[in-house]
């Protein structure tokens, strides 16, 4: 006996059934007869049937491109390359291990050009008051942690002010 | 040729100005550098590259190290030329073949920067003999006159951007180019690059990536360009390439000790090859002309006959051979004229001398270096 399933939309039965096979990952929906036709055409992309039902995420997200240059994930893929600076920040969740596998380390620690060095001392001072801030906190030391915390948003005002200046845009 | 004024002048490693040393060919610093606000090379469109051009060749020419330097881009080039260049390690293969390329190479054929190859800038500096801090303090000069006129891409906790990761960081690659003949005959080399693989340095022949170690030459440099200072990283490598040079000395002495009569026929073939073959591939006289250093450095030969030898070996190089025969040349007719070279140039060259074992004599263990 063929399985029946609830339409993703309405809960009701549902009687259309999309399959879309994507990179090799199969995804399915389905649909009562009222909400397929609600959607329109068939042929519209996984990602933006998957949005149309309110609280189902894309059953395969598309993954973060630069908004720089454009560049995807599956671009670095093919060719072990970055599109452009922006990339780094674009992809550094996806980077982080990757670093940590080819290079053994995964901060800076060398020259800077004139100018740039000031934005070095504000991270690692604002890296140096979230370990603090760590700390407090695990030793219950709850009034010290407020004051690094305090000290954390300064830093930040203070960083966010001074790469706004040297952002870079492709 | 666009190049002639370039091959006509004279240089350090083909003119004997710097220092010859008998392990330590050539010492070389790059650095990789980007502009923030432009795509990488690879992944720019064509538009893109030709603004990243005209921008660093402009900045460039503001150079006082750079002035009057040669440059040249790559579409105007013929691929003779080009391959030329490689085989001189003025620019690489990836620039040679790659698009919108272009590179500025100073009046002493010391530095040279490469336009738009997989980073919009590569500094280069290379010195004959072993001065990594040297050339390292050149390249940096360059780098911070470029960072005065450039607005380069750099994040406070990666470093320099570069379109490879494995380049992010100080976008340096520091090394040393070694002629290890006595490690390689007596079958050491094996454990020297597994030991300095594990200990973060790579192995590399005479063109790099990819090559073979024709000649017993090898680029051994740094591997990771993240997480360490730019002091820490030449300091790294030499103290590793000290205790490499350190055990090529001790196998020469050890070969020489424990089986003078195998190791002088080496050399003696070589040697009467050299002078008399009709047919020789690049790769054949890479391994003699080898045999001919180490005869300099063990006073077989006189010393001054080194410097000529390391000009033998880019002469005898495909393209160099093509250019000079003036012709186009099949990979036979290149070997022909390939062996004409040296049955020329050895004809002048005095007899080996064989009485090296004397007390007082032996090798040449006093490389002066400043590292």
């Amino acid at each position: 006996m063929a399985e029946t399933h609830p339409c993703s939309k309405c809960g009701q039965p549902a009687t259309v059934h999309l399959t879309q096979i994507n990179d090799g990952q199969v995804a399915k929906i389905h649909f009562c007869e009222k909400c397929a036709a609600e959607s329109g055409t068939t042929a519209v992309s996984l990602s933006s049937f998957a949005s149309m039902i309110t609280g189902l995420q894309p059953l395969r997200p598309e993954g973060p491109v630069c908004p720089a240059c454009g560049f995807k994930e599956n671009d670095f893929k093919q060719t072990s390359r970055l599109g452009c600076p922006v990339c780094y920040e674009t992809f550094s969740q996806e980077l982080h291990p990757l670093l940590k596998h080819i290079q053994r380390a995964a901060k800076h620690k060398g020259k800077a050009p004139a100018g740039r060095s000031n934005l070095a001392v504000l991270n690692d001072a604002l890296e140096d008051a979230r370990t603090r801030m760590r700390n407090a906190i695990e030793t219950e030391a709850y009034e010290d942690a407020a004051r690094w915390r305090d000290e954390i948003r300064h830093l930040e005002e203070k960083l966010q002010a001074s790469e706004k200046d040297q952002a870079v845009k492709c | 040729m666009l190049i002639d004024a370039l091959l006509s002048s004279e240089n350090e490693l083909m003119h004997n100005i710097g220092d010859q040393q008998s392990v330590v060919l050539s010492t070389r610093i790059r650095l990789a550098r980007n502009l923030s606000r432009h795509a990488f090379p690879g992944w720019a469109k064509p538009a893109q590259r030709a603004v990243t051009q005209k921008l660093c060749l402009e900045a460039l020419a503001d150079l006082t190290k750079l002035k009057k330097s040669h440059v040249y881009r790559m579409n105007e080039l013929a691929s003779a030329e080009k391959a030329m260049l490689v085989e001189r390690h003025l620019i690489s293969k990836e620039l040679a073949s790659g698009k919108d390329g272009a590179v500025a190479i100073s009046r002493d054929q010391t530095c040279s920067v490469m336009v738009n190859e997989e980073d919009h800038l590569r500094i280069q500096v290379v010195r004959g003999g072993f001065h990594l801090k040297r050339a390292w303090k050149q390249a940096d000069l360059i780098d911070t006159a470029l960072e005065n006129v450039l607005e380069i891409a750099f994040s406070s906790r990666l470093g320099y951007l570069t379109a490879c990761p494995t380049n992010v960081g100080t976008g340096l690659r520091a090394s040393v180019m070694l002629h290890l003949p006595a490690l390689v005959f007596s079958e050491q080399m094996e454990k020297v690059v597994r030991a300095v693989n594990q200990d973060g340095l790579v192995v590399r022949g005479w063109f790099g990536e990819g090559s073979d170690a024709s000649g017993n030459i090898f680029q051994i440099s740094n591997q990771h360009t993240l997480g360490a200072s730019e002091e820490q990283i030449l300091e790294h490598l030499v103290r590793w390439l000290k205790s490499i040079i350190e055990q090529e000395e001790n196998a020469r002495l050890r070969m020489l000790e424990n089986d003078p009569y195998k190791f002088f026929d080496r050399i003696s073939r070589s040697y009467g090859m050299l002078r008399h073959a009709q047919l020789l591939t690049s790769a054949e006289a890479m391994n003699m002309i080898s045999c001919m250093r180490l005869a300099c450095d063990l006073g077989m030969l006189p010393q001054e006959n080194r410097a000529h030898l390391d000009r033998l070996i880019i002469e005898s190089q495909p393209a160099h051979i093509q250019v000079s025969a003036g012709t186009e040349l099949d990979a036979q007719e290149r070997d022909i004229h390939r062996a004409k070279l040296f049955r020329d140039n050895f004809a002048a060259y005095p007899e080996l001398n064989f009485d090296i074992l004397e007390p007082g004599d032996g090798a040449d263990n006093a490389d002066a270096s400043d590292n």
